[in-house]
Parts: C-alpha cells; structure tokens; sequence
C-alpha cells in the first residue's frame, strides 16, 4: 500500500469502515445491557471481511495490472516467494486495519453502552484473535483470486460475487450446503463460531477455510508459476 | 525466455554461462527493461528505483541512485512522479533502474520504441555511451534503422531460425553493392549501359541512373575505373556513388532468400 502511495483509496477504506463500525456500535449497545464489550466489533467483522477480501484481491492483482509483476520476478526471481510475499504483505495490512476496527470499536463501546459486561477476558481475547484470523482468511482468499484472475476489477468481481450471492444462493436453496462454503466458514471463524452456522464448530470452519486456502493457492501457485510474466 | 519471464517449450539457451532453466543463478547480473518501463504511478522516479534497490537485496545507497538518475539525463526530475513523466523520460528511468545493479549484460527490448526523434537520439546516444566503456548490451527491436546505427553485432531470426548471425561488417560485405551512376546527359545512360556490359557487369536503368551490380562477387569494381571507362567512352558523369544496402534491404533481401 506504501509503494501505491494511494491515499484516497486508504482515507476511504478509513472513512467506510468507521462509519459502519460506529453503526454497529450504535445497534449493539444504545438503550442496551448487559452487552459484551466485543459485541460491536463481532457485528462488524462481517463488512470488514467484505472489505478485506477486496482490497487484498487488489492489491494481489494489481502489480499485474501495472506490469510492475516484470521488476518484482526480475530482482526476486522465485514465484512462490513472490506469493509468500505478498501473502505476508496482506497479514500485516488486515492486522493493522484490525487493529483499528478493534480500538474504534471499543472506543464506541466504551462511550455508548450503559451496561456493558467483559464477561471474561479470555472470550474477548478469543474473540479479537478469532477476528483476526477470519479477517486474515478472507483476505487471503482474495491475495488467491488476484494471482489467479491477474486483474483487481475481476478478482474484486469474482469474490464478491461468490461471497455475497452464490454463497447465499447455495446456502438458500441446497439444504446442508452452508458448513462447507468457504466464506460462511470464514465469517463463522471471524466471529468466534458462536452466531452464523449453527452446530459448526471452530474447529470445522478451521479445516474447511484452511482446505479452501490451501486449493485457491495452489491453483494461484500453477497459474503464476506457468504464466507469462509480461 | 532469457530472463525467465516466459519459459521455453523446447531447446536450450545460457545466459552468462548459465541455462536459462535457472534464471536465479544470473539474474543479478543483468539489467533488463523488457516491453518498456514499469514503475509505480504515485512514486516520484527515485522512489521507484529505491524500491527497485530494496527489492534487490542491495543496500539502498543515495549516491548509486543519484548517479543512476544523472547518467540517463533525469538528475533534475528525479522527485517527480513517474505518472507526470514524458514517454522518453519513462524509458530514461528503466534504463536507470535496470543499470542501478552494476549489471554485466544489459538486455533492452525495444528501447526507442514510440519515442520522438529527439527522444530516440538520446536514448541511443545513451546505448552507445553504455557499450563504450564496455557494457555488454543485447537490444531486440524491429526499428532497423536505429539497429544499424547503434550495433555492431547482429542476429537475425526468421520463421524460429538464425537466419544471420555475425559482426555489421560481415553482414554488409557479404551483400552485393551497387554502384549508382548519373550520366551529365540522359541521353547517354544506353551507351553506359554498353560500358558496363562489355566488362561483364549487370546494369540497371533506375529512373535518371545507372545501377551497376558484378553478378558473380560483391562490387570489385571500383567508382574511380567505371568515372574512367565512361570517360574514355566520352560519357561524363554527374555522380558517382556505391549503395550499400540498409539493414532493411538487407532483412528483406534475406527472407526472400530463405522462402
């Protein structure tokens, strides 16, 4: 995000996920009690995931779109250390946005709830850390679809499209589909395995992301490692 | 294929005594700006080229960028952003970027391609200052024009083959030349003609000349023997001069050969 040196695009994401974290506070905790403190923050992760799975797909495309993809392979001549990379690049982008989803989120927590509870805080810590590594597989699921379709506006496209309507087409219409979609999984993680599929475990959305991820970057790994780099 | 970019389907290749199946193991010894250049929008050229420099693993030293924005003639716009820079200045800074490493082969792919003739000449007085102190610099281009006048060595490739491989002068003196005659007098272009043709050469009306080629050799007949030949045939001659055939006669001349 440093080299693209976008800074509209960074007050933007900034400006769009204050504002629905600050709604999701307002829903969570005015005129409410006995509100977790992470309440807030959980009902955010859903946007937040959205967001992620965008701007990692945007980012894992665009040195492609950019031709940039020439000079990265030239001075760092091996593709799956191209992709680890950019995989370690998107991790420390979705922990520092998480970390600011999670301060605003307290912040907003703090000032409008009249009764909150930190029930413990070993849940909040579960909570804040399972947040993150749903966060961390969305956007890795988009660093994948940006490697393998080499183009923002696709990859952007194709996620989308797959997390918001095929996901929820399937979900809705093939009965027991839902435990093995990739993003439900996902959503399912990021929000401790508590509210989305009922009776999926943690540990199932865990090997269900995990099995997804590890496809999607093969697949990304076989097209990168064939493809042209022009 | 050379620098791991695209991969080969067949045969073989080495790159500084390495085969191309292992582009790590000479790829940071050469510079290389393939398909023009490719810079980040937002970042002024200097930007660009310590990131370039980071990304290399080498230490990102002011001086070695600064001197890299100097010798390509952008020692002034160096904090500018690239989106601002000319088409010239862009392949300016490629070449920058790619020389940045201290590189032992400059590999360039049509370096002067939609430049402006004033952008083309620098860009090309830039190649050749480069090979003077004695860069290795490989260029791929179909421009045959700049070709001829920036390379010393050439290989031409037809249909996936070699069709020519070797120094310009080879290439030139294995071509037959033709010497081109203008008569003071057109009227006497059929009695040069006959000049020619009682010393066994091929002659060619071309217009208001006279196009001589030796069938056998390239031209072994030399201006100053053919200017007294006509003189002693009483035929004065305006001009005199031998054609030497461009690197695009040359390349067509070859492929029709090889069809």
């Amino acid at each position: 995000m440093i080299k693209y040196r976008q800074a509209r695009v960074l007050l933007g994401i900034l400006g769009s996920l204050s504002f629905f974290t600050c709604a999701m506070a307002f829903i969570s905790f005015h005129k409410k009690s006995a509100v977790p403190i992470t309440a807030g923050y959980e009902l955010a992760l859903s946007f937040f995931g959205i967001l992620v799975l965008c701007i990692c797909a945007t980012y894992g495309a665009q040195d492609f779109s950019l031709g940039t993809m020439r000079n990265l392979y030239l001075r760092t001549p091996s593709r799956a250390g191209i992709i680890l990379g950019k995989v370690i690049a998107a991790t420390i982008l979705i922990f520092l946005l998480n970390a600011y989803l999670m301060v605003l989120s307290l912040s907003c927590a703090l000032m409008q709830a009249q009764h909150l509870y930190l029930n413990d805080s070993l849940h909040s810590g579960k909570v804040l850390l399972a947040g993150f590594l749903g966060s961390c597989a969305l956007g890795f699921f988009g660093t994948a679809l940006g490697f393998i379709t080499t183009s923002p506006v696709v990859a952007i496209g194709v996620g989308l499209l797959w997390s918001l309507v095929i996901e929820s087409v399937m979900s809705a219409s093939m009965k027991g589909s839902a435990p093995w979609l990739p993003i439900v999984n996902s959503v399912n993680l990021a929000q401790g395995g508590l509210k989305n599929v009922p009776a999926v475990s943690l540990t199932h959305s865990t090997v269900v992301v995990l099995g997804y991820l590890a496809f999607l970057f093969t697949l990304a790994f076989l097209t990168f490692l064939r493809a042209e780099i022009t | 294929m050379l620098l791991g970019l695209v991969r080969p389907t067949s045969g073989h290749a080495r790159v500084l005594g390495q085969s191309i199946e292992k582009p790590a193991s000479y790829l940071s010894r050469v510079g290389a700006m393939i398909e023009g250049p490719a810079f980040y929008p937002r970042l002024s050229g200097r930007k660009n080229l310590q990131f370039l420099q980071r990304l290399s693993g080498l230490p990102v030293k002011g001086d070695a960028i600064a001197n890299s924005l100097e010798h390509v003639g952008l020692s002034g716009r160096g904090d500018e952003r690239y989106r601002g820079y000319s088409l010239g200045m862009k392949q300016r800074l490629g070449i920058a970027a790619a020389l940045m490493s201290d590189p032992e082969l400059l590999i360039l792919d049509e370096p002067t391609n939609g430049l402006d003739p004033d952008g083309a000449r620098e860009i090309r007085e830039l190649i050749m200052e480069l090979a003077a102190r004695g860069l290795t610099i490989f260029i791929s281009s179909h421009l045959l024009e700049e070709l001829e006048l920036m390379c010393d060595y050439f290989v031409m490739i037809k249909s996936g083959t070699i069709a020519f491989a070797g120094s310009y002068r080879t290439l030139v003196s294995s071509q037959v030349q033709t010497l081109v005659v203008e008569t003071e007098y057109e009227i006497d272009l059929p009695a040069l003609m006959r000049v020619a043709g009682d010393r066994g050469i091929s002659a060619t009306v071309v217009g208001s000349s006279l196009h001589l080629r030796h069938e056998l050799h390239p031209m072994s007949v030399s201006g100053a023997d053919f200017n007294r030949w006509a003189s002693e045939a009483g035929i004065t001659l305006s001009r005199l001069h031998i054609k030497v055939p461009s690197l695009a006669e040359i390349f067509f001349n070859t492929r029709e050969e090889s069809q």
